[in-house]
């Protein structure tokens, strides 16, 4: 032990004395999962939240706190040596096969629930009508219509949503589509009028009556999340939540979605086990996603534009009279079930949800990178077939989604994976260390489009020579012994993916700044 | 020095042999990823005393925080599997009232609103020492989807008031003030037929008591000058009104382009003094929109009282100022007379998602009599500016900045104005 920190030391040493500041990773398995799963008990008691506090805290307070604290650019915590997030009770880094994408985080014995449903009460709250009900096989699920005026939009968004981001890595419910007859539903007479409200609601075609299915999440309820600080009743929940990279990151996964409404109370925590247990975290409810969420033509066009309080765009309004040109007073064309969320021009980064929840205006260029490589993952085929769980009754709404949802994720990576490296997943064979191009991946540019570099940076300087195949880029002689630092450079991308290796193992992976974010 | 700490904290760091996957509960991004933080010494330096200096702000906030947090968040509805994500008029919510104005008495309360379908329940109460106290509470039965019927009882006493004569030339600087104490009820049937159109019948009746108080260095009514019917016995104001509005905007009627007409017809007597009349109102208003969130509105509002039988008490005549529509520049209460007309443009765009702003221009004056001594140079000018949410009474929030002035043919003159802000309804 003594031996390797003393090479440690000399190793820190001389990356010290290389111009940049180069900090070694140690000698440690790569933290792949992060054990917040830990069980406790007893279950505490949940967690309660009102709109008006959550509106409240998110429009003044955090801001105002925020500001006040000058906290500075602190980096997100929970980041392992390679750059990446570590699978816990808030994220799982799964890949989901592009055929199995419609059916989101149903597993297959959820989908089309057996009927007849008895539905066992109404949904109380919420502006659109529901019911609970059971299926024949016993399980329990929210029915739920879509809005008054609006077929398919805010059934199609739940389900298409909650499968995108279940693919993206977050914990979500079972969200699905269906159709159903009057028939198929049990009640007892003292819940006629709720039932018929609900029949009245949903939208009808040849295929039945329209609604969106949320398989009701195993375990106990405990209440929403909260976007900042931790839950001091959860002992194993202790990154502060705006430090986590995933919530951060959350940011350009609602801007891709048009998800406006990033309220905790679209947020749920899960008591898994019984007397002892963990506490699970999942995003719940995306049927304000595609535009889904205005309630008017006014509010549609300010919608993820500007947030609700926008200090700096309200007095510079105020003050020129409205005279200022803003995208929000363009008229636009809006679809019928798509809003303009297929035809408005988007600028990731000018994307506001109502108002930001904590992590959101925490995000740097590193989250933002993280996210886009995430995003990259998504193929056009997930993309369609993501989309055929909203099973639209006209195929073109479906193409019209898939297009918007294709080109918004495309300016998502353009953006953040031209500023920071878009190579990951280094691996060393030998003398050559071979990394993965996501934007190839992803169809963003051509592999024969791209110019790679590499170089060593340490124990010496010198040049590598660099191959590729399609979007995997390998340079050789990489040093097998002693500690090591390669860069790998793409052209056109101002950072490089920088390598740290011991023993010809990778230990680690940064990807230094390449431009200022804005 | 600043290159060297981090490489001491590898130092350290390796030296202590931890290893950052066996580590329990990572808190640190040295414990995901192994490596100690980069140096924001200089950093931290360089923002030690803003932070000093910020620290009691951010201490006040946060405590108004944490406050806030105590009393709201335990009113959150209990988990539930899913369903707690809707957007949804919360069944109970109390709302706090601010008001602050010029020249009057600023208030504080609460507003508190009750739904259980079909029936709604507000209440609402401010005050501020024993300068005023208001309470009023209302309750709205639907009895069909477009029909409602409404009732509301109301108590007040207010020391702010201002009278300032009667008729069109009533000048700025002979004002005097007044206690104002009334107490009523009201009942209406409301049928909203089409659009933003209704229909109201409204039976309502009030005790008003009055005494002379002298405020700010201003004098007492009853010592200034004659007080005006029925100021000194108090009125009981019995009041049958019929309002009908054609309006062919949808229900967020302000933010839309289109147009309405409204004809009010009111019967009023007061039981205590004999008085009798009969009042009718006519708006019209059209909105053009010049761009999306920008509108134009002309509209224009006539009003007359003509008693049949009796000395019309004071607080039943036609009123201007305190609002858009009515001379916002001026304080409300500011002109009375048996009759009155304004005309108004608007311009109104928006500034929030939820928040308008809007410059009123208006013209009008109160006058006698089927509108004796009525001419266009004896007309006052408005202007204002006020920006207000999009939301109803429980959740606006609102600032009016605006100045009037006297009649055209006394040379416009700007003699008054008035500054209000407020949360929940806006002051009157």
């Amino acid at each position: 032990m003594r031996a390797r920190g003393s090479r440690f030391l000399i190793v820190s040493l001389l990356l010290a004395g290389c111009g940049a500041a180069l900090r070694p990773f140690p000698d440690a398995p790569i933290v792949r999962e992060d054990d917040d799963r830990t069980p406790f008990g007893p279950r505490p008691a949940p967690r309660r939240s009102t709109a008006v506090w959550d509106a409240g805290e998110g429009v003044f307070f955090r801001p105002a706190l925020r500001a006040l604290s000058l906290e500075g650019g602190r980096q997100a915590v929970n980041v392992n040596a390679l750059d990446e997030v570590p699978d816990s009770s808030w994220f799982e880094a799964r890949r989901v096969p592009a055929a199995e994408m419609s059916r989101g985080a149903c597993a297959p014995s959820q989908l089309a629930p057996p009927r007849p449903w008895r539905v066992l009460e109404p949904k109380t709250d919420g502006v659109q009508p529901g019911l609970f009900i059971e299926d024949a096989r016993g399980r329990r699920h929210l029915l739920k219509t879509d809005g008054a005026g609006t077929p398919e939009r805010s059934t199609a968004a739940d389900a298409v949503g909650a499968a995108l981001m279940h693919a993206l890595g977050y914990h979500v419910p079972c969200n699905q589509v269906v159709f159903f007859a009057v028939d198929d539903l049990r009640f007892p007479p003292r819940l006629r009028a709720e039932v018929e409200a609900v029949i009245a609601a949903a939208t009808p075609d040849a295929r039945g009556r329209r609604a969106s299915l949320s398989a009701l999440v195993d375990g106990e309820p405990l209440g929403p999340w909260r976007y900042e600080g931790v839950w001091p009743s959860d002992p194993n929940d202790r990154v502060p939540h705006e430090r986590r990279r995933e919530l951060r990151a959350l940011r350009w996964f609602f801007a891709w979605i048009d998800h406006l409404d990033a309220r905790e109370h679209n947020t749920l925590m899960v008591w898994r086990g019984a007397e002892r247990g963990h506490v699970e975290h999942l995003l719940i409810d995306f049927g304000d996603a595609f535009g889904a969420g205005a309630p008017s033509e006014r509010r549609r066009a300010r919608m993820g534009r500007t947030s609700w309080m926008d200090p700096t765009a309200t007095a510079e309004d105020v003050l020129t009279l409205g005279l200022l040109p803003r995208p929000w007073f363009v008229a636009r064309e809006a679809h019928p079930i798509l809003g303009d969320f297929a035809t408005e021009p988007f600028d990731p980064d000018g994307w506001r949800s109502h108002y930001d929840p904590g992590p959101f205006a925490r995000a740097d260029a590193t989250d933002a990178a993280w996210a886009a490589r995430r995003l990259a993952t998504l193929t056009d085929a997930h993309l369609e077939e993501a989309v055929r769980a909203a099973r639209f009754a006209d195929p073109s709404t479906a193409g019209l989604l898939v297009a918007a949802l294709r080109t918004r994720r495309d300016a998502i990576l353009t953006r953040h994976l031209s500023g920071r490296s878009p190579l990951t997943s280094p691996r060393a064979l030998g003398d050559a260390l071979c990394l993965d191009d996501v934007a190839v991946r992803a169809g963003l540019v051509l592999a024969r489009a791209r110019e790679d570099f590499g170089r060593l940076r340490f124990p010496s300087s010198r040049g590598l020579a660099v191959s590729r195949t399609g979007e995997r880029v390998c340079v050789r002689g990489v040093p097998t012994e002693g500690y090591a630092v390669v860069d790998v450079r793409v052209r056109g991308v101002p950072g490089p993916a920088r390598v740290h290796l011991r023993d010809g193992r990778v230990v680690g992976l940064e990807r230094p700044e390449g431009e200022a974010f804005p | 020095m600043s290159r060297a700490l981090p490489v001491l904290a590898v130092l350290l760091f390796t030296s202590s042999a931890t290893s950052p996957a066996a580590a329990q509960l990572r808190t640190t991004r040295e414990a995901y990823d192994g490596r100690p933080p980069p140096d924001h010494t200089a950093e931290d330096a360089a923002l030690a005393v803003p932070r000093a200096l910020l620290a009691p702000f951010w201490g006040a906030i946060r405590a108004g925080h944490l406050i806030s947090e105590a009393m709201l968040a335990p009113l959150g509805p209990p988990p539930s599997s899913m369903d707690a994500a809707e957007p949804a008029p919360p069944p109970f919510e109390v709302l706090p009232v601010l008001q602050l104005e010029t020249e009057r008495t600023p208030a504080i309360g609460a507003y508190a609103t009750l739904r259980a379908a079909p029936w709604l329940l507000r209440g609402t109460f401010q005050h501020w020492d024993d300068r005023r106290l208001e309470g009023a509470l209302s309750i709205q039965l639907d009895v069909a989807p477009r029909l409602s019927v409404l009732g509301r009882g109301f108590g007040a006493s207010r020391a702010d008031r201002i009278f300032h004569g009667l008729g069109w030339d009533a000048p700025a600087d002979a004002r005097s003030r007044y206690r104002h104490h009334r107490g009523g009820g009201a009942l209406a049937l409301e049928s909203r037929p089409w659009r933003a159109s209704r229909l109201r019948t409204e039976l309502a009746i009030a005790r008003h008591g009055f005494e002379g108080v002298a405020w700010g260095g201003e004098p007492s009514l009853t010592a200034q000058r004659a007080s005006p019917e029925g100021f000194v016995r108090g009125v009981t104001l019995l009041e049958a009104r019929f309002v009908a509005r054609l309006d062919d905007r949808g229900p967020d009627a302000a933010a839309r382009p289109g147009g309405a007409i409204e004809l009010g017809l009111t019967q009023g007597a007061d039981l205590d003094g004999g008085a009798r009349w009969l009042r009718v109102d006519a708006t019209s208003e059209a909105t053009a929109r010049l761009a999306p969130e920008h509108d134009l509105t002309l509209g224009g509002w006539v009003t007359a009282l003509a008693p049949t039988g009796g000395e019309t008490p004071f607080v039943a005549l036609p009123a201007l100022g305190g609002q858009p529509g009515r001379l916002a520049g001026l304080l409300a209460g500011r002109l009375r007379g048996e009759t009155a007309a304004v005309l108004h443009l608007r311009y109104r765009w928006g500034i929030s998602e939820w928040a308008d702003a809007a410059l009123h221009a208006e013209l009008g004056n109160v006058f006698g009599p089927a509108f004796e001594g009525f001419g266009l140079d004896r007309q006052r000018l408005s202007v204002s500016m006020s920006i207000d949410t999009l939301a109803d009474d429980a959740h606006r929030v609102g600032l009016i900045v605006g100045f009037g002035t006297d009649p055209l043919v006394r040379g416009a003159t700007v003699r008054e104005g008035r500054v209000a802000f407020f949360i929940g309804s806006p002051p009157s």
